[in-house]
């Protein structure tokens, strides 16, 4: 289906949209049409306002200036039920779903009654509808599967089905591939053109370039509560997206990185723990950026977590700076050097309710302290040093954490991991969920680190940003080491065909 | 300080309105009440729950609670007694005996939090009764009584011209509050209650403080159990029934997150003045026992929701 043009009878239409917290501004008077069966990106950097528009859609907001108008009618404040039923959903970053019910019942959640009256009936019913509904989209998964032991890119997919399942004309969706696979997003791809045949307008917010251009019919650009523009897809180019979005002309993605090899600081042999991974062995220079590929839940994380001392590996061993080293806690690692940076910034980066300082500080108080007494000038010193060195927006170093944009909260898990002074850096995901200004400035500053002689390891499910920053791509597929591949001498494909192998 | 700033500012803004208010309310019911003698009398009753109520605030700041204050309370006050007898007891030996189980039996609870990965209401739930026990058996039943004088003196003596268990109070808030908001120890404990996955993973050595936490709770006890023994001059098995309560309650009541990562040795220290201050007007005004722990009841529950209230107000 190609790009709509106007006349036709939009889906949902925003009318000079304002909305403002406390005093400031978050949206400037919008107006944004969705068609029925088109696929809709909206971009924009994290801070753009893009989640509040969708909440604006979706209803559970009201506008304070203008109207939003769904079907023809203009939609009041309503409460959650209501908007379920009015065939809109919204499926969100963070899943909504309980972990300890199985996936039919999460699917049928809060609709029971429309699966019959009888508790055995609507079992009956949720497991034969659960069925259909995975065969009709092709999505191979036990309808009895507790939610808990899915993976996080299956149980987006369930958040999906979910959203069918209640006939929804509208389906917005916030970041639905941050936590997917390259497998899986072809899965997704799928889901989405299905539902696009079926006349259901999809809006998404995604970071990813290849995502926003390859799925989508409309491309919206969002910049600090204005809409820049919202054309079809035909009409835009990356470039000029990337140029909408930030305001500026940014020639390229990736900063130029001096390769300086090292010596050998990290000789990894035979690593492996019982269902996770096993005999993954490698070298790690000093100043290079080493580049874990493969799917998601191929076992990356899991060997990043056994280098850091989350995990404790049962066989092989680990040689540090040429000694033996088998760390039983992250404490013992961040002591030798090892510096690691989590892909679950909200449950392992970050103390939520600490402020930007004593976040910054807080693997390094021992720095400052005499007899457990912490020099609090010094310590707001070194905050105030990597704030402005990693450019951390915020309203001053108390400001709490948990109210910074993801780009913001991700640098002060970087400035705390780098007051600990590490000379190996295990990334896991760094950049995910966060938008392009932060992320270009992420990227700079490995490119810094490793000119200063430390290596990083870089677990990436994103693969211009593995190829790009990486010197050598370690690939993991089901656990296994299938390949050590040199930047200069590989492409996508060749380590997509490993991690699948 | 200005006054604007304490009231929006801070976690405790509210309960410090609630305490004001509370204290114009009753002094204008009685005149008895704002006196000198009767301000004196509210702060020497409060100082045991005081003490309890600091230590805890450590446990519940770092995620978990301890329920075993009372008896362990009971148990140190017990010991302290027998080894405080008007005849051949020394003081210092009491004093060192008693902290020293107090300090043994929040370590027990600390290790079985840590190793057992048991929830702490339940541990503690267990401790609770073990120490009740512990207590009973030492004293085999019976308080102890005829203690020495210097023992007395530490309840019921005064020193530059203050009751003793005052000064305990002023001590132990202090360093509490010192050591919450100046030290390494205070910025861990309250990292650990904020997100203790997060905290580990910096390389905070959580075990090691969460087991602290609970034997400065059990320390905390025993010089609350020291006191109270002395004030009453026997040791009882019986004392301190429910004291958890009402320490933790003061320490709700004062701002401090039951979820743990927020909370102040001041909003602790306010909330125990605000159940003592009722307390004590509830007595001066001849409300009768009984009708006492039910406006007691209402009242606490009251200043919680209007304090839940008041904070959604600044946002």
């Amino acid at each position: 289906m190609e790009c709509r043009v106007e006349g036709e009878k939009p889906v949902l239409e925003l009318k000079q949209v304002s909305i403002a917290y406390s005093g400031t501004p978050i949206l400037h008077s919008i107006d944004l049409s969705l068609y029925p069966g088109e696929i809709h990106a909206l971009v924009g950097e994290n801070g753009a306002g893009k989640s509040t528009l969708m909440k604006t859609m979706l209803g559970i907001i009201s506008p304070d200036k203008g109207e939003v108008i769904f079907f023809g009618q203009k939609r009041q404040h309503q409460s959650l039920k209501q908007i379920m039923d009015s065939g809109i959903s919204m499926i969100h970053q963070e899943l909504m779903l309980i972990p300890e019910l199985s996936v039919e019942e999460n699917i049928f959640l809060g609709r029971e009654n429309e699966l019959g009256f009888w508790p055995l009936e609507r079992k009956k019913n949720a497991r034969l509808k659960a069925l259909d509904l995975l065969a009709d989209c092709e999505i191979p998964m036990d309808p009895s599967t507790l939610v808990k032991n899915l993976s996080i890119a299956e149980q987006q997919l369930v958040e999906i089905l979910r959203a069918i399942s209640q006939q929804a004309k509208l389906i917005l969706m916030d970041e639905p591939t941050s936590s997917l696979s390259e497998k899986e997003i072809t899965l997704f791809r799928r889901l989405i053109n299905k539902l696009k045949n079926e006349g259901v307008s999809i809006l998404f917010t995604s970071h990813k370039m290849e995502e926003i251009f390859g799925f989508s019919d409309r491309i919206s650009v969002l910049r600090d509560g204005y809409l820049i523009s919202s054309k079809c897809r035909e009409e835009c180019t990356e470039q000029e997206v990337v140029h909408q979005m930030v305001g500026r002309e940014m020639n390229q993605f990736f900063p130029h990185r001096e390769v300086i090899k090292g010596d050998t600081c990290l000789h990894v042999k035979g690593l492996g723990i019982p269902g996770l991974f096993q005999d993954i062995e490698f070298d790690l220079h000093q100043g290079e950026i080493l580049g874990f590929g493969g799917l998601v839940g191929a076992g990356r994380t899991d060997i990043g977590k056994a280098l850091a001392g989350l995990l404790i590996p049962q066989a092989g061993e680990i040689l540090w700076k040429n000694q033996l080293v088998k760390f039983k806690s992250p404490q013992e690692a961040i002591k030798q050097g090892i510096g690691y940076v989590s892909e679950d910034r909200k449950e392992m980066g970050f103390i939520p309710e600490f402020s930007v300082q004593h976040n910054l500080t807080l693997s390094s108080l021992l720095e400052f302290q005499r007899w457990g007494i912490l020099d609090k000038s010094k310590e707001k010193e070194i905050a105030a040093g990597h704030i402005s060195r990693l450019k951390i927006k915020s309203k001053g170093p108390d400001q709490q954490v948990m109210t910074l944009s993801g780009g913001n909260q991700q640098k002060v898990v970087f400035g705390r991991v780098l007051q600990h002074l590490p000379d190996v850096l295990i990334l896991d995901e760094p950049t995910r969920g966060i938008d392009v200004q932060a992320k270009f400035e992420i990227y700079t500053l490995m490119a810094e680190l490793s000119k200063q002689g430390k290596s990083i390891i870089l677990i990436s499910s994103d693969l211009p940003e593995l190829l790009h920053m990486s010197d050598r791509i370690l690939v993991i597929s089901k656990g296994k080491q299938t390949a050590i591949l040199n930047k200069e001498e590989t492409n996508p494909a060749e380590i997509m065909s490993y991690a699948m192998k | 300080m200005n006054l604007k700033k304490i009231l929006i500012g801070s976690q405790s803004g509210g309960i410090f309105l609630a305490l004001i208010l509370m204290c114009v309310l009753i002094s204008s019911l009685t005149p008895r009440f704002l006196t000198d003698t009767n301000l004196l009398v509210i702060l020497n009753q409060v100082s045991v729950n005081a003490i309890l109520a600091f230590g805890v605030t450590f446990v519940i700041i770092s995620g978990g609670i301890d329920l075993s204050l009372g008896s362990m309370l009971a148990v140190a006050g017990v010991v302290a007694a027998l080894f405080a007898k008007s005849d051949g007891g020394n003081v210092y030996i009491s004093l060192l005996m008693a902290l020293g189980v107090g300090a043994l039996m929040g370590a027990m609870n600390g290790f079985t939090v840590i190793l057992s990965k048991v929830p702490p209401f339940i541990v503690t739930l267990g401790t609770m009764t073990i120490a009740r026990g512990a207590a009973l058996i030492i004293s085999s039943g019976r308080p102890v009584s005829d203690l020495s004088e210097s023992f007395n003196f530490l309840g019921n003596g005064d020193l530059f011209g203050l009751p003793i268990p005052i000064l305990f109070l002023i001590a132990t808030y202090v360093v509490c509050h010192f050591v919450l908001t100046q030290t390494v120890f205070g910025r861990y404990v309250t990292a650990i209650g904020g997100n203790e996955t997060a905290a580990w993973v910096a390389g905070i050595p959580v075990a090691k403080v969460k087991w602290w936490v609970y034997t400065l709770s059990g320390i905390f006890a025993a010089l609350g159990g020291i006191l109270l023994s002395a004030r009453i001059n026997t040791g009882q098995p019986n004392a301190g029934l429910g004291f958890e309560l009402d320490a933790i309650a003061a320490v709700i009541i004062g701002g401090t997150s039951t979820r743990g990562g927020k909370g102040s040795m001041t909003g602790t220290l306010l909330g125990v003045l605000f159940i003592g201050v009722i307390n004590n007007g509830l007595d001066l005004l001849n409300v009768s026992a009984y009708w006492q722990q039910v406006v007691m009841g209402g009242i606490i529950i009251l200043a919680v929701v209007l304090d839940s209230v008041y904070q959604k107000m600044k946002r």
